[in-house]
């Protein structure tokens, strides 16, 4: 503000004009706001350019400088044209007057002017009059805007203007300008006239202020009136939903199947719905309310919830468990509880009667519990290597499913008319332990009462004494009871449980004994039946043994000394016909030639069989097999052995197989001797080897087409010495194909042969690659 | 003149058999007949021809033998220096593998199965006896 102040010049006075060529303008400038003078001297340069000589503070103010002096030669050259009548009235009226020149200079004003504004007159003579104005939008903007609307030379009329007096204070002015024309309608000069109508505006200000902000305060209760208005009405909309959400809940609490109460702090009834009623034993949920919750325990149980329930309400916790309720009638029933505590000291409670679910959980404990120990008589008994462990196993198991002091299985040998202690398991000594023996007419029961179940002996005291019940009453048993082991009409034996307390076992503990006891009676008949297969087995075995020693025995005698006599025979024999020939005819000649035949015959048979019998004790030796090889192999030496004979071997293709290498090779050998000595009649003699390929194991076919057989006899065809043609046909032993029966069974495999008489034979034979193997 | 080769064997029949099947060689007078083991044991150890002096070329040992067997005889010869190096030929009707396999584990020097065909027998003795008593001279 100070600064805009100084940067304002104003001209005092001129000082001289410089020549016409170049006219030179020197001047006294004063700064508004500021008692500085300083001389400036401006040259004249066109119309718009002026330069700022001297001294001057502010480049802007050469400038303004240069516009005040154009202006001042023309108030100058105007002055003279006011007349000095006028002059008092015109200084001396209430209004601000000012004639500004048509470029827009003050040319004159009155004192009230200068008073109102706080200038001298002469400082502003001269001057602009936008310097006056507030540097606002409502002032010399506004100014600006007026001065150019007269200027084009329409009235002003009443504008309101902010002015800036000389200190620095602003004015709101009310201006009217006119322009006031010569006869040619020219513009001669503007008269202005500035009313003061701060205070006025002032006043307006205040008026609307006052005005506002009551409208504001109106408002704005209005607007708090709503809200409260709203919030009622919202408060009422929520206590009517909670009200109606409350009858709900209290018509769900009056059905629910829970019992449901509320407490006063005090501990009565505040609320109670009828399955709360009920569950307590009473008819109706009034018979409740306003009585205490004592009434409904027992004293050791309300001293338990005062004790240990409270404190956790107490706390703000809530409390769940199960407590023991008493009903009006005076029993007890297991109740679940869930109480919660309120916020005015009282509490809810949630109840129900869990008398089915108790027993429910403890039947379901129980049988889990009967499972397990079932099934660890199980394991037990599978363990068990003898009758002993598995009694003894399940004795020491059973005991706890049953409360017993003490239990025992005894075996009845009727044969025998005995009994004896197999196992027992007992808390207290007893003299009847493990392996005693003792008389069956020692047992309290007959064999007869056995058959018909399970007996109870409730008390020992009024039971009928025998020498066994007074021996158990010596060790302190009272109550007993005594299950058969059955299985269909035969008791194997009893199980036996003895408590030290009368009436000791209920119905689902005989039960559970029961079954236990079946279970036993299955195991030992088992492990019995298993000792007799063992027995049995190892008495075969030992049997097998013996015979197999006299086998190899009377092998080995067949061998050593079957063949000397028949050396003998054979060798004596032939000294006879080549030393003696001559002493002998040809009947006699032809007589000791059979009973050498016979003799070779006999040897042959005997080597046979000897083979065969090997086949059985040998070792089998089990390897691959490459059949093509072995065949081929076979076939070769069949053909050296046959020189003279025509015949074709066509040899398929074969699998390999595995088995033993000799073995098979002589039962391959046997087959095909076979058919080169059937198909003696046929030249040429056509032996096929081939193979069936739809068959799961290797399996061989021979085919010949030679002499054949009768197939009703195809059963005969691999017995020992069995033979389907007359020696005269076809020499042979009938052991080559019970050899190759052999060896093919020995290898776990199957032999057949299909054949028709004169229409050739098939022989197949199958060899299982598997160790299957037999020994 | 001492026999050169032993036989032991108590079959009559097939004593007089192996006898008439070497006299073909020419060879039936140097065999000493023995009946069983213990006759062989007895005349090889503690007769008056100890086997250090006079051993016998060969012996022909037959299994099946009453008092000690033809394995037994065959163990007590191959254990004792003296006698081990002497040739010995189990000559037996038998042909169980359990026989062949433990003259050969007790040191045979030959198994062979006496053949039921008197031809056959006659040729297998002949071959024997000409093997082992002259074109074998070294056996140890």
């Amino acid at each position: 503000m100070q600064k805009a102040m100084h940067c304002t010049p104003v001209i005092l006075r001129f000082a001289s004009v410089g020549q016409a060529d170049n006219p030179m303008v020197s001047a006294v400038v004063r700064y508004i706001g500021s008692m500085h003078e300083s001389q400036c001297n401006a040259t004249r340069s066109g119309n718009t350019h002026a330069t700022c000589a001297q001294r001057c503070y502010h480049p802007p103010a050469n400038f303004i400088c240069i516009q005040t002096m154009a202006g001042r030669e023309a108030t100058l050259s105007e002055k003279s044209a006011t007349t000095p009548d006028y002059q008092a009235l015109y200084d001396t009226a209430p209004v601000a007057y000012f004639s500004v020149s048509p470029g827009g200079y003050i040319q004159m004003l009155n004192q009230y002017a200068s008073e109102l504004l706080g200038y001298e007159r002469d400082a502003l003579i001269g001057m602009s009059p936008l310097i006056l104005y507030a540097d606002t939008p409502s002032g010399r903007e506004k100014a600006k805007a007026v001065l150019a609307n007269a200027q084009s030379g329409t009235s002003v009329e009443k504008e309101e203007l902010r002015m800036r007096r000389s200190d620095g204070t602003l004015l709101w002015v009310q201006l009217t300008v006119r322009p006031v024309k010569d006869e040619a309608g020219r513009i001669q000069r503007f008269q202005s006239i500035v009313t003061d109508i701060t205070e006025r505006k002032n006043a307006r200000e205040k008026l609307r202020a006052a005005q506002s902000a009551l409208e504001e305060r109106v408002e704005s209760r209005t607007a708090e009136l709503r809200r409260v208005n709203e919030e009622l009405r919202s408060e009422v909309a929520e206590r009517r939903a909670i009200q109606e959400q409350q009858q709900r809940q209290l018509a769900a609490m009056d059905a629910a199947m829970a019992g449901m109460s509320i407490h006063e702090p005090d501990g009565t009834f505040r609320y109670a719905n009828q399955a709360h009623a009920t569950i307590y034993g009473y008819d109706a949920p009034d018979e409740l309310i306003g009585r205490s919750w004592r009434i409904l325990y027992e004293e050791s149980e309300q001293a338990y919830i005062e004790n240990a329930v409270f404190p956790v309400l107490e706390q703000g916790n809530k409390w769940s468990g199960e407590l023991t309720g008493l009903r009006r009638d005076g029993s007890t029933f297991p109740a679940y509880l869930t109480l919660t505590p309120l916020d005015d000291g009282g509490l809810t409670c949630i109840c129900e009667d869990i008398t089915d679910r108790k027993e429910r959980e403890q039947r379901l404990e129980l049988y889990t519990r009967r499972l397990e120990v079932l099934r660890d008589i199980d394991q037990a008994i599978l363990q068990a290597q003898s009758q002993e462990e598995i009694a003894q196993a399940a004795m020491e198991r059973l005991q706890h499913l049953i409360p017993c002091s003490r239990s025992s299985v005894i075996l009845i040998n009727t044969e025998a008319n005995e009994a004896t202690v197999l196992a027992r398991h007992s808390t207290a000594a007893t003299e009847l332990d493990s392996g005693t023996t003792y008389p069956l007419s020692d047992l309290h029961f007959s064999g007869e009462q056995l058959q018909e179940g399970a007996h109870l002996i409730e008390d020992i005291r009024t039971a009928t004494q025998t020498p066994l019940i007074e021996r158990l009453q010596h060790e302190g048993i009272r109550s007993f009871m005594t299950l058969p082991m059955q299985i269909d009409a035969t008791v194997l034996g009893t199980v036996n449980l003895g408590a030290e307390s009368p009436r000791c076992f209920t119905e689902q503990e005989q039960r559970i004994a029961k079954e236990v006891t079946d279970q036993l009676t299955i195991a030992l008949r088992q492990a019995q039946l298993l000792d007799q297969v063992q027995q049995q087995t190892e008495r075969l075995e030992q049997r097998v043994e013996e015979r197999t020693k006299e086998l190899e025995s009377f092998t080995y005698s067949v061998s050593h000394d079957l063949r000397t006599p028949l050396r003998a025979v054979d060798g004596f024999s032939r000294m006879l016909l080549d030393a003696h020939s001559d002493q002998l005819d040809e009947e006699g000649q032809r007589l000791l030639g059979i009973v050498v035949e016979s003799a070779q015959r006999m040897g042959q048979l005997i080597d046979d069989l000897l083979a065969l019998s090997r086949l059985g004790s040998r070792e089998m030796r089990a390897g691959s097999i490459d059949m093509e090889a072995l065949v081929d192999d076979v076939i070769s030496e069949l053909k050296r052995a046959h020189p003279n004979r025509d015949i074709v071997f066509e040899r398929a293709p074969l699998p390999d197989t595995c088995g033993d290498r000799s073995m098979v090779r002589q039962a391959l050998t046997n087959l095909l001797s076979n058919a080169v000595k059937f198909t003696r009649g046929e030249a040429p003699a056509r032996i096929h080897i081939t193979h069936d390929p739809d068959a799961a194991d290797p399996t061989y076919v021979v085919e010949d087409n030679g002499a054949g057989f009768d197939m009703n006899y195809a059963d005969k065809l691999f017995g020992v010495f069995q033979r389907l043609h007359d020696e005269g046909s076809f020499e042979g032993t009938g052991v080559g194909l019970a050899i190759v029966e052999r060896v093919v069974h020995r290898h776990g495999g199957r032999v057949w042969a299909t054949g028709h008489v004169g229409k050739g034979a098939t022989f197949s034979f199958s060899l299982p690659t598997e160790t299957k193997l037999a020994t | 003149m001492s026999r050169s080769i032993l036989l032991v064997e108590d079959q009559p029949y097939d004593a007089e058999l192996t006898l008439r099947a070497l006299r073909g060689l020419g060879l039936d007078e140097q065999v000493h007949h023995l009946r069983d083991g213990a006759e062989a044991l007895h005349y090889l150890f503690e007769e008056e021809h100890p086997p250090s002096t006079m051993p016998p070329k060969l012996i022909l040992l037959d299994l099946k033998l009453p008092r000690v067997s033809g394995l037994e005889l065959l163990a007590a010869l191959k254990e004792d220096e003296r006698t081990q190096c002497i040739p010995v030929i189990a000559l037996t009707s038998s042909q169980e593998q359990q026989d062949v396999h433990r003259c050969y584990d007790l040191g045979v020097n030959s198994y062979v199965v006496k053949p039921v065909d008197f031809a056959e027998f006659t040729e297998t003795v002949q071959q024997i006896g000409r093997y082992w008593t002259t074109m074998n001279q070294t056996v140890c």
